[in-house]
């Protein structure tokens, strides 16, 4: 990328926000993970012998709605910084990256769940879930894409030069 | 100084328990007046100290004294002190003697010998009992070194294992599992349907912990007459749905023949209350609480059969976690053991250094008396310092091996140090 000091800036919080969020949804999937663990052992009535010490299901769902949700402004915050990028560096075709479109479907799907949890108290197993659904969506993403060919989000160099190119 | 024959433990326990004795023999032993027990069983020959334990499971005396008379002489006060003909308790009482007594202070006292395993009540009646021996005048060191040792071992065992960690009571287990859906129990809502007895139960546990208590009945009067107690609010059976929707825990135990809480309701409750999770105890028979609305995302359900299943599982684990119990008060007494072997060496010890201090200053004397003033204060020094430091080198090993031996060794140690008095003459 050759690009300006605000194309630096932008390109670092894109690199940023898409990191940090990630990182969440990987939380997000295990506290997922807990839930449905928890919500299996009290439904088969097998907590008496239940070695492991999972946090009550209301504090797993509470928190993990909480980090969902941070994670999910972080990866608007992230998509769009990028798509600013795209758009000044890849020429009129910009969209056109399976990178992209991946993360906007993975986003939508996470933006549909936030939606039903806020609004109706959507919650409980498939909450669950379609989180741990959402979050595989990503990570695969995250490590399949780099083999695809139609994708730009690699063998990116960066170089910086004041003023014009 | 002279030291007294070489002893092993002289700490006595007899008593009877629900192991071995039916109730009518173990409140015919149970003691009101513990003040006046302890002075008259201290009155009794061969009891030097002396501590009475009496619960409603178990009467038992400690107390130092000879392991030949002592026994002996605890039985013949139960008797006498309750005013029973001869013999009566013999067959249901248990003596031990020596380290066996004190093992079985330990056991007591971290609740592996209870009728309930690791309930924790035991070791307050034990802290009880020692104090109470200690204001009689019945305790001196034995007694204290033994019971401070078990209550230091109950809490190894308390925190070292889960013995003591999951509920073995059926109201218990409800507010245990209410603990893994909801975290904090002190802002929740808690609906009593009916008063059974155990549901009555859970409602105080939970009560105790902070909740509200909300009361539904089919009669109004006796719903305000429980909500009451609670200070909850009372309503009839006809608000039930409304009540459902506002509630984190239900308790139900009604005598209706048939479901109060259904699937359909169950639904339209759920989506009013934002599908937030609800955990239902259902101990009445017939259930009150149709089955199939455990198939609802975040509705919990436990009838009275799945309590006892998880009481029964609790009380499976607590006697496994007994067995790592008792490996701790192994370790402890082996502790005990080897403290007590270094005091037993202690005496010889001490008479050891003196007797070679004694002679290092006689002969010293004599040297420096035969060579009069002829010396100056630094070779009269040099002198001195050389028959200190003779006395000491001999006596470094005999004293190491008497201490290690005390440690590593008890079995042999008793041995030793017999020899060690021939040898050294003391």
């Amino acid at each position: 990328v050759h690009g300006t000091v605000g194309t630096l800036m932008l390109l670092t919080l894109h690199l940023a926000t898409s990191l940090v969020s990630d990182v969440l949804l990987m939380v997000a999937a295990v506290l997922s993970m807990a839930y449905l663990m928890q919500d299996y052992l009290l439904r088969h009535k097998k907590i008496g012998n239940a070695r492991l010490k999972l946090p009550s299901i209301h504090v797993l769902d509470d928190i993990g709605l909480k980090v969902l949700t941070t994670a999910f402004v972080l990866m608007v915050v992230g998509i769009v910084a990028g798509s600013f990028l795209a758009m000044n560096h890849w020429g009129p075709r910009w969209y056109l990256d399976a990178r992209q479109l991946w993360s906007v479907a993975t986003c939508l799907l996470f933006a549909a769940v936030l939606i039903a949890r806020l609004t109706v108290g959507w919650r409980g197993r498939k909450a669950a879930w379609v989180t741990l659904i959402g979050t595989t969506l990503v990570i695969t993403g995250l490590l399949g894409l780099n083999y695809v060919t139609w994708t730009k989000h690699k063998d990116q160099g960066i170089v910086v030069s004041e003023g014009n190119t | 100084m002279s030291v007294g024959p070489a002893q092993s433990l002289d700490f006595v326990c007899v008593g009877i328990n629900h192991h071995r004795a039916p109730v009518d023999i173990r409140e015919r032993v149970a003691f009101n007046d513990l003040d006046h027990a302890l002075k008259s069983v201290l009155r009794y020959d061969h009891v030097q100290e002396a501590a009475i334990l009496s619960t409603c499971n178990r009467v038992e005396l400690y107390a130092h004294g000879d392991v030949l008379h002592t026994p002996h002489a605890l039985e013949s006060f139960l008797h006498e002190y309750h005013r029973l003909p001869r013999q009566t308790l013999t067959p249901h009482l248990y003596q031990f003697q020596g380290l066996e007594a004190l093992k079985q202070l330990f056991r007591v006292t971290t609740s592996v010998d209870s009728l309930i395993v690791g309930e924790p009540q035991v070791l307050g009646q034990v802290k009880d009992a020692y104090t109470r021996a200690h204001e009689a005048g019945g305790v001196g060191p034995l007694l204290t070194r033994a019971f401070s040792q078990a209550f230091a071992t109950a809490k190894r065992v308390r925190n070292e294992t889960d013995i003591g960690r999951h509920a073995v009571t059926v109201s218990f287990a409800a507010v245990e599992l209410a603990h893994k859906v909801f975290g904090d129990l002190k802002k929740l809502t808690c609906l009593l349907v009916g008063a059974g007895e155990m549901s009555e139960l859970a409602a105080q546990h939970f009560a105790h912990k902070g909740a509200k208590i909300n009361v539904v009945n089919r009669s109004l009067e006796q719903a305000h007459l429980l909500a009451q107690k609670y200070t909850g609010e009372a309503h009839s059976l006809s608000d039930l749905e409304v009540l459902l929707q506002k509630a984190d825990v239900v308790l139900t135990s009604t005598a209706a023949p048939h479901f109060l809480v259904e699937p359909a309701l169950m639904r339209r409750v759920m989506r009013a209350r934002r599908h937030k999770p609800i955990f239902f105890v259902d101990i009445a028979v017939p259930r009150n609480v149709d089955p199939k609305i455990s198939a609802i995302d975040s509705v919990y359900l436990y009838n009275i059969d799945d309590l006892s299943g998880v009481v029964a599982q609790n009380v499976k684990e607590r006697l496994k976690e007994a067995q790592a119990a008792h490996a701790i008060i192994d370790e402890e007494i082996a502790l005990f053991r080897a403290r007590l072997n270094e005091q037993q060496v202690i005496p010889l010890i001490l008479a050891l250094k003196e007797k070679g201090a004694l002679i290092a200053e006689t002969e010293l004397g004599k040297t420096l008396a035969q060579l009069g003033s002829g010396l100056s204060v630094e070779q009269q020094h040099q002198i001195e310092l050389m028959a200190r430091s003779i006395v000491n080198k001999l006596l470094h090993e005999p004293i190491t091996e008497l201490k290690a031996e005390a440690k590593d060794n008890p079995a042999e140690h008793l041995r030793l140090i017999e020899l060690s008095k021939r040898l050294f003459g003391i």
